[in-house]
C-alpha cells in the first residue's frame, strides 16, 4: 500500500545530482579557504607567525572534506548540497577557534572530527533508506531512554561539572544523551505518523473543553516525562529544553493543530516554576540571568565575562588570535560563540548566526520537499534539534536566556556532539536524496 | 606583523566568510525560484506515463496541458456532471465542501485538490477510506494531470 511513489525520471534526478553537488563542491571549496585562512590568521595574531603545522592541518581538512563529498557523490548524490560546507565552515571555525584557546583540545577534536566523518559516511552507506526506521518507533524509543539513563548506572556513570551525563569506557568518555536526542526524534516521527489522525480530533471532553483521547498520549507523554525527569536529575537544563521544544513542535506539525504549542507553552511554564522552587542550581542560574552583577566574581562571572568579550568584538573583531584568552571558564564548550564573536565582531558572529539559520531553512526545505510523511517529520525533528540546540546556548551566552550549558552544534569542542551531529546530517541528506528521486505521482494502475 | 596588515587580512577573511554566504543563498534562491525545470527549460515531467489500459488517443494530445474540472465518470446515475478545479476545491459529504458527494464511502471532508504553479495536486484530508488515484492510494499531495481518474469513495472523478 505504500507503493505509491515511483522513480523520478533518470535524466532528471542526474539534473539535480549533478548541479547540487557541483554547488556542494563549490561551497567546500569556499569553506576551506575560509577555514585556512582564518587558521593562518590566528596564528599570526597569537604569535606573529605562521603555524608550524598549516600544512598537516591543510591536508587533513581537504581529505576530510572530499571523503565526504566524494561519498555523498557516489551513495546519495541527490542529497541536498548545502547542508556539508555549511556543517564544514561551521566545524571549521570552531576547530580554528578551539586551537586558538587551546592545543590539547584541538589535537582531541582532529581526532574526533575524523572519526564523526566516518560516522558520517558510514551513516550514509547504512542507512539506504530512513524510512525502514519506521517500523521500530518503540525500538528506538527505548534506545533513547536507555541512553539517557546510563550515566545514571554506577560504575561506569560520571560526574563532571555537575552534570551527571557522561559515561566513561575504559579510555572513552562520552555523552549518550547527544545520541539519545536523534533516537527519540525516530520515536517521536514514527508514533506521531501512526496516531496523528487520534490525535488531531478531539473526542474527549474535558470540563468545557475537548481534547483528543488521552490514551493515545501515554506512549509520547511516558517518554517525555521519563526523559525530562532523567534530564532535570541529571542537572541538565539545556537538554531537556531541547527535548521539550522537539515534543511539543513535532506534535504541532504531525496534527496540524496550534493547540499543541499553547499547551505546550503552558506545560513549560509549570515545568519551569516547579523545578524553579524545586531545585537550588535552577534559582542560581536564573538569578545570574537577572543580575549577573549580584556576585561579578562568583557565579556572575562567566556571564560577565561573555558579554565583555561580545563587547569588546565590536563590528569585526579584535582578530583572530588577538582577543584575550583563558578568561571564560568553558570557553571551548560552552562559550566558544563569545570568544568567536570577541575576535571576528558582530560581522563573524553574524555569519555563524546566518550558517543555522541557512541550515535550519535546508532542513524545513526537505521537510517539505518530501513525500513521505514519516521522512518529513523526522526532517523537522532533526531540523528542530540542530537548529533549537544553537538557540539555547547562543542565547544563553548573550543573555538572552538563562544559561543552560550545551554545546554549540559543530562548533563546541566535543566528541559526542560533533559525532552525533554529522549522523544528524547525514539522515537529513538520505531524506534529502530520497525526496528527489521519489516524486509522488499517480503510479501506473496495474 | 604590523597591525593594519593584520586588520586587512581580517577584512578580507570576513568578505570570503560573506562570499560564501552570499554563493548559499544563491544555490537557495536557484533551488526554489525554478525547482521544477527541466535542462531544457520546459516543465519537467513531474507525472509517470500514462497507463497503459487509456486507449483515447485525443487525449495524448492534450497531456501536458494543466486540468481546469472534474467529470463525474461513476457512479453512472451522477455520471457527465462536471465541476470547476480552480486554485482549490474540497470534496466531502459536508455542505461545507466545495464539490458535495453525498455518496456511500466518502467521508464528510474527504479530499482537496488544488493548482499550483499550473500543476493540479490531490491530497487525501484523512478520509476513512482514502483517495485512490488511477487505482493507487492516495499519500501527502500527489500531482494530477489531465485524464487521470480520482476514486472517492464509489465516486470516479476525471480530469480533463
Amino acid at each position: 500500500m505504500t507503493a505509491i511513489t515511483a522513480t523520478a525520471p533518470t535524466d532528471l534526478v542526474d539534473a539535480v545530482s549533478k548541479r547540487r553537488r557541483t554547488t556542494e563542491l563549490g561551497l567546500l571549496l569556499l569553506a576551506f579557504i575560509v577555514t585556512g585562512g582564518l587558521y593562518a590568521l590566528a596564528s599570526l595574531g597569537r604569535n606573529a607567525s605562521l603555524p608550524a603545522d598549516v600544512g598537516p592541518f591543510l591536508a587533513g581538512v581537504v581529505t576530510l572534506v572530499l571523503v565526504a563529498h566524494l561519498v555523498v557523490r557516489r551513495v546519495a548524490s541527490a542529497a541536498d548540497g548545502l547542508l556539508l560546507p555549511l556543517a564544514a565552515l561551521l566545524n571549521g571555525i570552531g576547530y580554528v577557534f578551539i586551537a586558538r584557546l587551546n592545543d590539547d583540545l584541538a589535537a582531541l577534536q582532529a581526532t574526533w572530527t575524523a572519526v564523526a566523518i566516518a560516522a558520517f559516511v558510514a551513516t550514509l552507506v547504512v542507512v539506504r533508506d530512513v524510512k525502514k526506521l519506521r517500523s521500530y518507533p518503540y525500538t528506538f524509543g527505548l534506545i533513547g531512554l536507555g541512553l539517557l539513563l546510563l550515566p545514571l548506572l554506577p560504575g561506569i556513570g560520571r560526574n563532571i561539572n555537575g552534570a551527571r551525563i557522561w559515561v566513561e569506557i575504559g579510555p572513552v568518555s562520552f555523552q549518550p544523551g547527544e545520541f539519545a536526542k536523534i533516537a527519540l526524534a525516530i520515536f517521536f516521527a514514527g508514533y506521531l505518523v501512526e496516531n496523528r489522525e487520534l490525535l488531531g480530533v478531539a473526542t474527549f471532553k474535558l470540563g468545557p473543553f475537548r481534547i483528543p483521547d488521552p490514551r493515545h498520549f501515554v506512549p509520547v507523554l511516558a517518554a517525555w516525562g521519563v526523559a525530562l525527569v532523567v534530564m532535570i536529575f541529571q542537572r541538565d537544563l539545556g537538554s531537556a529544553l531541547l527535548f521539550f521544544v522537539l515534543f511539543v513542535v513535532m506534535l504541532w506539525v504531525a496534527t496540524g493543530r496550534a493547540a499543541y504549542l499553547v499547551a505546550g507553552g503552558g506545560l513549560f511554564a509549570l515545568g519551569a516554576w516547579f523545578s524553579w522552587s524545586q531545585f537550588s542550581h535552577v534559582q542560581t542560574r536564573v538569578q545570574v540571568w537577572l543580575d549577573p552583577w549580584a556576585d561579578p566574581s562568583g557565579s556572575g562571572y562567566q556571564i560577565i565575562q561573555a558579554a565583555y568579550a561580545l563587547a569588546w568584538g565590536g563590528t569585526t573583531g579584535t582578530g583572530p588570535g588577538l582577543g584575550i584568552s583563558g578568561r571564560i571558564p568553558f570557553e571551548e564548550t560552552d562559550f566558544i560563540f563569545a570568544i568567536i564573536a570577541e575576535e571576528l565582531g558582530l560581522a563573524g558572529s553574524t555569519a555563524v548566526l546566518c550558517a543555522y539559520l541557512l541550515m535550519a531553512g535546508t532542513g524545513l526545505r526537505i521537510a517539505q520537499r518530501s513525500t513521505d510523511e514519516f521522512l518529513s517529520l523526522l526532517a523537522v525533528g532533526l531540523t528542530t534539534l540542530l537548529g533549537v540546540q544553537a538557540f539555547i546556548i547562543i542565547a544563553g551566552v548573550t543573555r538572552v536566556l538563562p544559561l543552560t550549558g550545551i554545546t554549540l552544534p559543530f562548533v563546541s569542542y566535543g566528541g559526542s556532539s560533533l559525532l552525533a551531529n554529522y549522523v544528524l546530517l547525514a539522515l537529513l541528506m538520505r531524506i534529502s536524496d530520497r525526496a528527489e528521486r521519489r516524486v509522488a505521482r499517480p503510479a501506473v494502475a496495474p | 606583523m604590523p597591525e593594519q596588515l593584520l586588520t586587512i587580512l581580517k577584512i578580507c577573511l570576513l568578505v570570503l566568510l560573506y562570499l560564501f554566504f552570499l554563493r548559499v543563498i544563491r544555490a537557495v534562491w536557484a533551488e526554489v525560484a525554478a525547482p521544477r525545470l527541466a535542462p531544457d527549460g520546459a516543465p519537467a515531467p513531474v507525472v509517470a506515463p500514462v497507463a497503459k489500459g487509456r486507449s483515447r488517443s485525443s487525449r495524448s494530445t492534450r497531456r501536458n496541458s494543466t486540468p481546469t474540472r472534474l467529470r463525474v465518470v461513476e457512479p453512472t446515475a451522477r455520471s457527465g456532471a462536471d465541476y470547476e478545479i480552480g486554485p482549490e476545491v474540497t470534496i466531502g459529504r459536508s455542505a461545507g465542501c466545495s464539490i458535495v458527494l453525498d455518496e456511500q464511502y466518502v467521508s464528510s471532508v474527504h479530499t482537496r485538490l488544488f493548482t499550483r504553479e499550473d500543476q493540479v495536486f490531490v491530497e487525501d484530508l484523512g478520509s476513512t477510506n482514502g483517495t485512490w488515484i488511477n487505482g493507487v492510494r492516495a499519500v501527502g499531495q500527489m500531482p494530477v494531470r489531465t485524464g487521470d481518474r480520482v476514486q472517492i469513495g464509489n465516486v470516479i472523478l476525471e480530469l480533463c
